[in-house]
């Protein structure tokens, strides 16, 4: 195992009750990589992504980020602390301000004091491209921005690895791209990404790897110019060939 | 719908308020309030009525102010249990809330002062004489004496009513709580979590300031209920309004004006609670 892998998943599978929603993943990730992954809906791609920080736990496999193991408790909020997770519904904290959206855990979990939040809060809205909507409460903001300030939220933790869970397909089209923009900036600054997303504009400009899973298992793990000019399976085309019209 | 419909439903809107959409109820009560005040002024019986009942009046806001509190903080921790996967928090909680909602209140409260209490004072009193059986100075000593010679009289009948009270009623915030914390959305918990916040910073700074907001108007609407059951606490000759009334009556035979001026007290307290709850929804709502 080269020791640049920040994401080791062996083997992992996770039930619900009878739906085998992950079965038998094996699957690395290197440092700085943009991976992303498509299939058909219900193929565990979210269930796959958070098992990785946690939020789902692992019937069976084990799961190693930045050389820590997944098992205890200690260990499990170590990882969190190192990886962003951006959802399909932002998940903003409705009851809080962007500017404390994305302070609120530096102060409680890195405790930094209000003055370093706040700084560093202001830069990544900056960053994201909303400066002047530090004061405005998540109902006061567009699909984009919202998800624009949830990135921002994920990032003021200083994480290693972001995931990204279909960000996008909540959007309307004309906000797709303000989002995008945002992820194509960290995939060139060397962020380790781990993409679901069916945004095949973003896997062009960005992916290193795509992967196709379908009925939780890998069953394609390739380059994008591999994936679109020769997929080796019958399902990943005809997938495909869906998904590009 | 013609167009000639729409037209005569919007100018009906429009139009001066009908007799039938007045709110007739409210003029009544304020009749009945003017009555009774017309009655306050000119009748000595109802002034030296309304004279004998205001230490009630103030024993009922007291005792509803300060089991509500204690209750507030037994509904949220018990909550909290509700929804907790700790299973002994859970069972505990879950224990406690069905046990009390399945007893009348009026029982309780008498279960309280006469079976519970008795029973702590024992408890204390026994720990006294082991303390003072085994030390014979200092502070341990002092202290045992003090428990050993703590007696029933010793805890006022309305500190035991209104300790029942609130445990009675913790049972029923506790369910409010809940419903407020599982009307949040699960991605807000997993967001916090998902940041590093442990379960317990999850809770303080992302679900419970949400779960709050939502809860306030039941939470209201029980204050209004509780001041409502404090009357209860006559049961125990807590000289809280009801009782108030009671002995009035005996005192001057006056049923019909001491009852009257009982039931427009604790109307009028009521009414006001109402209006101020309804005004903090709409203000919530509009939020
Ligand atoms: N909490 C859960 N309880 C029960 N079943 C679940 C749960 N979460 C996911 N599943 C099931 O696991 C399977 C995989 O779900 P998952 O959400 O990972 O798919 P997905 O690839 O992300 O789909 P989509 O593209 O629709 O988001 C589905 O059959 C789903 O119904
Ligand atoms: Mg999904």
């Amino acid at each position: 195992m080269s020791n640049d892998v920040i994401i080791d998943i062996q083997d992992v599978s996770k039930h619900f009750g009878r739906v085998r929603a992950v079965d038998g993943v094996t699957l690395q990730v290197q440092r700085g990589e943009v991976v992303v992954v498509i299939g058909p809906s219900g193929s565990g791609k979210s269930t796959l992504l958070r098992c990785i920080n946690h939020l789902e736990t692992p019937t069976s496999g084990r799961i190693v980020v930045d050389n820590i193991p997944l098992d205890k408790t200690e260990n499990i909020n170590k990882v969190r602390a190192e990886v962003g997770i951006v959802f399909q519904l932002f998940n903003l904290f409705p009851h809080l301000t962007a500017l404390d959206n994305i302070c609120l855990a530096q102060q409680v979990v890195r405790k930094r004091s209000r003055m370093e939040a706040e700084a560093r809060a202001h830069s990544l809205l900056a960053k994201v491209g909303i400066p002047e909507k530090a004061n405005s409460y998540p109902t006061q903001l567009s699909g984009g921005q919202q998800q624009r300030v949830a990135i921002a939220r994920a990032l003021a933790m200083d994480p290693k690895i972001m995931l990204f869970d279909e960000p996008t397909s909540a959007l309307d089209p004309e906000m797709i791209k303000e989002v995008l923009d945002v992820m194509l900036d960290l995939a060139r600054e060397g962020m380790t990404m781990v993409v679901v997303s069916h945004e095949m504009g973003f896997v062009r400009a960005a992916a290193d790897r795509i992967v196709f899973m379908d009925a939780g298992r890998v069953v394609e793990d390739t380059t994008p110019e591999g994936l679109f000019t020769a997929p080796k399976h019958e399902r990943t085309k005809l997938f495909l060939s869906k998904i590009l019209h | 719908m013609t167009n000639d419909a729409v037209k005569t439903k919007r100018t009906g809107r429009l139009a001066p308020v009908s007799l039938e959409r007045l709110p007739w109820w409210v003029l009544i009560v304020l009749l009945l309030g003017l009555l009774i005040a017309y009655n306050v002024v000119t009748s000595t019986t109802y002034s030296d009525t309304l004279k004998f009942l205001w230490v009630g009046v103030k024993l009922t806001i007291l005792s509803t102010l300060v089991a509500y509190a204690v209750a507030t903080v037994i509904g949220l921790i018990t909550g909290l249990g509700r929804v907790s996967t700790n299973p002994i928090f859970y069972t505990v909680s879950t224990l406690y809330v069905e046990v009390v909602r399945g007893i009348p209140i009026l029982v309780q409260l008498i279960y309280w002062a006469f079976v519970v209490t008795p029973l702590l004072i024992d408890g204390v009193n026994g720990l006294g004489d082991f303390l003072t059986a085994r030390v014979s100075t200092g502070f341990l000593f002092n202290l045992g004496q003090s428990f050993a010679a703590l007696s029933i009289q010793g805890i006022d009948m309305s500190v035991r009513g209104v300790l029942g009270l609130a445990v009675a009623y913790g049972a029923y915030e506790a369910e409010v709580f809940r419903a407020g914390i599982e009307s949040i959305e699960r991605g807000q918990m997993e967001a916090a979590r998902s940041l590093g916040m442990s379960y317990f910073q999850a809770m303080r700074y992302v679900i419970l300031p949400q779960a709050i907001r939502r809860v306030l108007p039941p939470l209201g609407n029980d204050f209004i209920s509780m001041l409502k059951d404090s009357s209860l606490l006559s049961a125990l000759a807590i000289r809280e309004l009801t009782q108030l009334g009671k002995l009035n009556r005996a005192r001057t035979f006056r049923t019909f004006e001491t009852w009257n001026m009982v039931a427009f007290l604790y109307l009028v307290m009521t009414l006001c609670l109402s209006m101020g709850v309804k005004a903090m929804e709409r203000r919530l709502s509009i939020e």
